[in-house]
């Protein structure tokens, strides 16, 4: 088993080709189609990412006359408990129209009434923001709009190093985790889109692909952006969702806006759609108000069919066959309600790179988009959005940034990487341990050291194991082939996560967003030291880390 | 490794179309020339069979979450 080299040659590389990334490519063609881009996904761009096939619902949607971006700020700040800056969500909101827009014009179907109105949903305790979607093929519209304006994709291939030197990108490392080629890629401009760290906390099951988002992301992007320099915030915020127990897939939103309730044992109703909110089903949980169950047998059969359409069409259709090997059926059964796993995300979460409305990491010419990047709870409206803004972005700083022909520092980074994946591969051909046993332990020790009710004692406790893990990573872990051998990159990336996330905890000294950071030694919320950001980023050498607290970015800009 | 996850029937035209399009690169062609489940690391989403172009691919649940 040998790796080979190869080098590509482009002005903008995308790493990660979810709905962000192919966002970010399909822009930067159609507004410079001078410009070489180039993806570089782990997966194959038309199926990976959190959306594999379809869609249900854009959750962040300002639509004139019915919302303004004033009230999402809003909203959101209530969500955050104003850990949120003004600029990019601010930007988000305003910009969120026009994306919608900009899809139907692709022929992504929003349902609309007869008098011509979106179906839009109330998701949150105020404000009207959610806006279905029904489209199965948002994923494989989006690659044939990729495949038509003939842009470069290396799929299969996943980024392992950023090149970066005085402060400015210059290309990235990919690695092909079927055939072993290990790319040098020289780029003017480089996106970070590839999603969020998903696989975290160990899921109740056990199973570590079991997750609610998208398993292929392991804090990926995180980990590359922080051991290049980039700045990355939020990492306390250990969120836990509340899914369907055991499947971890989310319905919780399209049967609840259609009259459905979650109820406890004793029959009580916990949250309907008049007081429909994510975080009190979590809350009752945590709380051990537990077990909690989706409750439909008192909808009328045509909502129950409209349900049913939505959910065995779209999303995630395969769940029908999931409920029929249970033996639940809709209209008639209770369906458990659990915690997931806990995930660090800039899309669901507050978790990622730093950027601004623009784009911008601190790094020069590296720009990020989507769950990677800290836009609080942007969802799937941030990554498009953001994808398209990063594109914009990308282009401009082409066409007027000078490029001097720097190959000899590429050339010395990549062979430095290049080595290190090499001597990686020759060490761990000859260990013992799976992969998947390694990994199993680290998540376990997240699950019991680095989340709430969380303490500095447990957190330090946490910490040290993750640097014995780290210590011993390439001398236990066996990789027989490449995609092993990927495998093993990953858990560097979970390590990293699972870092930052306890010296971020450590950090913020007090208890915030409920039970997503609430420190037993710190149990109450202290706005006047605490309502802040904080952002971490790596230390003189790797994994040393410093610490930064960085001031709330208020209305306009100040 | 020996997997309920993934079942295939004779119809399968070995064109290995599930295989590069898993998104969590998890299948492999055997030697009979038909996919296997070869790591347990599925995401049940469902692209492999949706994808097989003579339907002769069905995806089971992970034994772990039912
Ligand atoms: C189950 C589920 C349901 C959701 N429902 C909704 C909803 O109804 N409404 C809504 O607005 N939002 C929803 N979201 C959120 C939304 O889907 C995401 O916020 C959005 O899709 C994120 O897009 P992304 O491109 O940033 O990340 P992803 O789509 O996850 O893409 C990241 C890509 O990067 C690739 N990658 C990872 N690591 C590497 C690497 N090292 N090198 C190269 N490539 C790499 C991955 O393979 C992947 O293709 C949902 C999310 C999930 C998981
Ligand atoms: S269901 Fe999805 S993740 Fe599982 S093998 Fe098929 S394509 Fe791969
Ligand atoms: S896509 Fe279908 S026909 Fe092709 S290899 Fe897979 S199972 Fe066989």
């Amino acid at each position: 088993m040998k790796l080979q080299q190869i080098t590509v040659n482009t002005d903008l590389l995308i790493i990660g080709g979810g709905c962000a990334g192919s966002m970010a490519a399909i822009c930067i063609k159609e507004a410079a189609p001078n410009l070489n881009v180039c993806i570089m996904e782990k997966g194959h761009i038309k199926r990976s990412g959190s959306v594999t096939m379809g869609m249900d619902a854009l959750n962040v949607a300002v639509i004139p006359g019915i919302s303004t971006p004033e009230e999402y700020l809003e909203t959101l700040k209530k969500k955050c408990w104003g850990i949120i800056d003004y600029l990019p969500n601010y930007t988000l909101a305003q910009r969120s129209f026009e994306l919608l827009k900009t899809l139907e014009s692709w022929g992504v179907f929003f349902p609309k009434s007869e008098d011509g109105n979106y179906n839009i949903m109330q998701v949150d305790t105020s404000g009207k923001f959610c806006v279905a979607m029904d489209e199965p093929d948002l994923k494989p519209i989006m690659e044939k709009k990729i495949r038509e304006a003939k842009i470069d994709v290396l799929n299969k291939t996943m980024g392992t190093k950023l090149i970066v030197k005085d402060g400015k990108v210059l290309g990235a490392v990919g690695f092909n985790i079927n055939n072993g080629q290990v790319v040098c890629c020289r780029a003017k401009s480089v996106i970070l889109a590839n999603g969020s760290a998903s696989r975290f906390g160990l899921p109740n099951t056990g199973y570590l692909y079991g997750t609610f988002d998208f398993p292929g992301n392991a804090g990926d992007g995180f980990a590359l952006a922080y051991r290049a320099g980039a700045k990355i915030t939020g990492m306390e915020f250990t969120l836990r969702y509340a899914l369907v127990k055991d499947l971890n897939i989310p319905l919780i939103y399209i049967v609840l806006t259609r009259g459905g309730q979650v109820i406890n044992t004793s029959g009580e109703v916990i949250v309907d759609k008049n007081n429909l909110s994510i975080f009190l089903i979590v809350e009752a949980l945590e709380n051990r108000k537990g077990p909690l169950f989706l409750k439909t047998d008192h909808l009328a059969k045509e909502k129950i069919l409209e349900i049913e359409n939505i959910l065995f069409s779209t999303e995630r259709p395969m769940q029908r066959r999931y409920w029929e090997l249970k033996g639940i059926k809709f209209g008639r059964d209770l369906i458990e309600l659990n915690l997931t796993e806990a995930q660090l995300c800039g899309g669901h979460g507050i978790s990622g790179i730093v950027i601004d409305e623009l784009a911008q990491t601190n790094i020069k010419g590296l720009f990020a988009a989507g769950d990677v990047s800290s836009v609080p709870m942007q969802h799937l409206t941030g990554a498009f959005v953001y994808g398209k803004i990063a594109g914009e972005s990308s282009i401009e700083y082409c066409n007027n940034e000078n490029f001097s022909e720097n190959h000899k520092d590429i050339d010395r980074e990549f062979a430095a990487e290049f080595e290190h994946l090499g001597n990686l591969l020759n060490l761990a051909e000859n260990n013992a341990i799976q992969h998947t046993t390694f990994e199993y332990k680290l998540r376990r020790i997240i699950n019991e050291y680095l989340l709430s009710p969380k303490n500095a004692s447990s957190l330090k406790k946490g910490l040290n194991l993750i640097n014995e893990l780290r210590e011993q990573l390439p001398h236990q872990v066996q990789a027989r082939n490449f995609h092993e051998l990927s495998k093993i990159l990953e858990i560097g990336y979970i390590l990293d996560c699972a870092q930052m996330s306890a010296l971020s905890s450590l950090t913020r000294k007090e208890s915030r967003w409920g039970c997503i950071h609430k420190r037993s030694d710190y149990p109450d919320t202290d706005d006047v030291n605490w309502l802040k950001h904080i952002d971490l980023q790596v230390g003189h050498t790797y994994p040393e880390t410093d610490i930064y607290l960085r001031e709330i970015q208020r209305g306009d800009g100040k | 490794m020996s997997s309920n996850t993934i079942k295939v029937t004779d119809e399968c035209i070995g064109c290995g179309i599930c295989v590069d399009l898993c998104p969590l690169n998890c299948l492999r062609m055997g030697a009979d020339n038909k996919p296997y489940l070869q790591y347990e690391e599925c995401w049940y989403c469902g692209c492999c069979e949706i994808e097989c172009p003579v339907s002769c691919l069905k995806m089971h649940f992970p034994f772990l979450i039912y």
